[in-house]
């Protein structure tokens, strides 16, 4: 836990980086859905039907979006290349194995991510209610919140776990090319041909594409359709769609274990 | 124990440059030693190798008598080259850091202070002056209280009062402290002044090793201003030289009297004779085959 804090609080510390990274954005699509909610007509001492489960299912699925993920890229970089643009691995090799060090940051990387989405849907949620009642509107929920629970929780983990492939793919690249550009560049180019490849292929029913975004949006999507009583997905696709979204990130993170446990520090 | 024992250290990086060639040393618990050699011996590389941070291709490092490893490492300290550090953090944050990366409990006031950053403590390292990072590099060496500190060209930056102050540290920490400080240092006299043991090392092997007054001893010369002095050189045959005029002696003390009654003897007359003590400098340069500048 300590080798976490000191994590955390080498991220809080890089106060541009862990703002671009894991704040601005919340920030913008929560002021973004402020404004489309308040542009909504109902005047005042009517009924407005608000859906928070859909609202946070969306909010908390943003995490497949390529622009998301570079701006998460950059916060993720702020982590993995750091020590090799201050050459400050020499303070942390000696004291703590190698492995331990990646796994502290992807810890500290995985909270920050995580606050980053609790951030977007707990905003999502005021943005939809707060413009309602200013207009003296009367915010009803219409959706069954247990079960909703249930659903928010599962596309948080998807989420989660495709961020946690984006921070993997991150820190391989921080150890191939030793550079923050070279760290968020590559990942977030991955996730945009992703996107592109995925909207151009399309999703034919019982198909799904071995892409980082194309998995844990089938994902989502099986998730957010059981909230609503459907079935688009089958056990064996939500299987199949898990194994590859793990692999997603546990490939390219073996590779950066193996990589960095080998790696001559010469100059950091 | 030793301290330290490195055995047949071997390093070619992917460059084809072989930092090291087959070198062994060891480092006995305590005291401060000295690790001299010009750029390019291979000294950061034997140092990076030791903490953990360069793979040998052969050889093995051992930490008080145990093979080197993330575990072994713990009761190590180090700074290795230029001091880096996280520019946007304070130095009192900086330290708390380290210590959390250690797993250790630390006191940042305390370190500061030992080495005159107090004043400091609560600024931005990234304002910090080369000597003011160099300071701060030494205390976070000393976070987790290492019982063997690697510092590497530590007075780098500093100002003359800046270096005195660290020489003292450096000294306290292996007298008072009890702990084994391994210095490299480019600076001949700073090593002679707080060193206890040399080792001098080039192309990545060691050429010379031991306490510091044996090596100086050792090159002990009796200097003679005498004449004729070329009856005292025929006398000396393959252990006299003319330099600067006059003749020097590479003899063992104890051979001075029968000497000097010899030079007496054949009729020479001896206006002065004394014993002139190498520094380390001559013996870093005997050892390393360089010119004596």
């Amino acid at each position: 836990m300590m080798l976490v804090r000191a994590e955390w609080a080498k991220l809080v510390g890089q106060r541009g980086a862990f703002f671009w990274g894991f704040i601005a954005l919340p920030c913008v699509l929560i002021l973004f859905a402020g404004v489309l909610n308040g542009a909504v007509p109902p005047g005042a001492g009517a009924a407005v039907e608000i859906r928070p489960i859909r609202t946070l299912l969306r909010a908390v699925g943003a995490a497949g979006n390529p622009f998301v993920q570079l701006f998460l890229a950059i916060g993720a970089a702020s982590l993995f290349a750091l020590e090799y643009r201050h050459a400050t691995w020499r303070l942390l090799v000696p004291r703590r194995s190698r492995t331990m060090l990646l796994a502290a940051k992807l810890a500290a990387f995985a909270i920050a991510a995580a606050c980053s989405l609790a951030l977007l849907s707990v905003g999502n949620l005021f943005a939809i209610t707060v413009p309602a009642l200013l207009r003296g509107a009367h915010p009803i929920a219409s959706e069954a919140m247990g079960a909703g629970a249930v659903a928010v929780l599962l596309t948080l983990l998807v989420s989660m776990l495709q961020l946690l492939g984006l921070a993997a793919w991150v820190a391989l690249m921080a150890a191939v090319t030793r550079s923050t550009m070279g760290a968020i560049l590559p990942p977030f180019l991955l996730a945009f041909a992703s996107a592109a490849i995925q909207a151009y292929l399309g999703g034919a029913p019982g198909t799904i594409l071995a892409l980082p975004g194309a998995a844990p949006d089938l994902l989502r999507a099986g998730i957010a359709a059981g909230f609503d009583g459907a079935r688009v997905v089958t056990g064996g696709q939500a299987l199949a769609a898990l194994a590859i979204t793990t692999a997603w990130f546990a490939v390219p993170m073996a590779a950066a274990v193996l990589l960095f446990t080998r790696q001559d520090l010469a100059s950091e | 124990m030793n301290a330290l024992d490195v055995a047949g250290l071997s390093k070619r990086f992917r460059n084809g440059v072989q930092a090291l060639a087959d070198l062994s040393l060891s480092v006995p618990a305590g005291g401060v030693y000295g690790l001299l050699g010009p750029n390019g011996a291979g000294k950061s590389t034997l140092l990076r190798i030791v903490t953990g941070m360069v793979h040998a291709d052969s050889g093995s490092v051992s930490l008080f008598g145990q093979a080197a490893s993330v575990e072994s490492r713990r009761p190590l300290g180090a700074l290795i080259e230029s001091p880096s550090a996280y520019p946007f953090l304070s130095a009192r944050a900086f330290l708390r850091v380290i210590a959390y990366t250690a797993g250790v409990p630390a006191d940042p006031g305390a370190l500061l202070d030992r080495v005159g950053l107090t004043a400091a403590a609560d600024r931005r390292i990234g304002a910090f002056s080369l000597g003011m990072k160099q300071r701060l590099g030494i205390a976070a060496a000393l976070v987790g209280g290492p019982k063997l500190l690697i510092l590497d060209e530590p007075t780098n930056g500093l100002d003359p009062e800046g270096i005195m102050d660290i020489r003292r540290l450096v000294r306290g920490l292996a007298d008072d402290d009890g702990l084994t400080v391994l210095l490299s240092s480019h600076l001949l006299d700073e090593v002679e002044r707080v060193c206890d043991r040399v080792a001098i090392v080039a192309h990545g092997r060691l050429l010379a090793e031991g306490r510091v007054t044996d090596l100086l001893a050792a090159g002990d010369e009796l200097w003679l201003d005498v004449r004729p002095t070329e009856a005292a050189l025929a006398l000396l045959g393959a252990q006299g030289e003319l330099r600067d005029g006059q003749v020097v002696a590479r003899i063992d003390r104890a051979e001075a009297p029968v000497l000097l009654s010899a030079l007496i003897g054949q009729g020479v007359e001896i206006f002065e004779a004394r014993w002139q003590r190498l520094d380390l400098e001559a013996v870093f340069f005997a050892a390393t085959g360089a010119e004596r500048r």
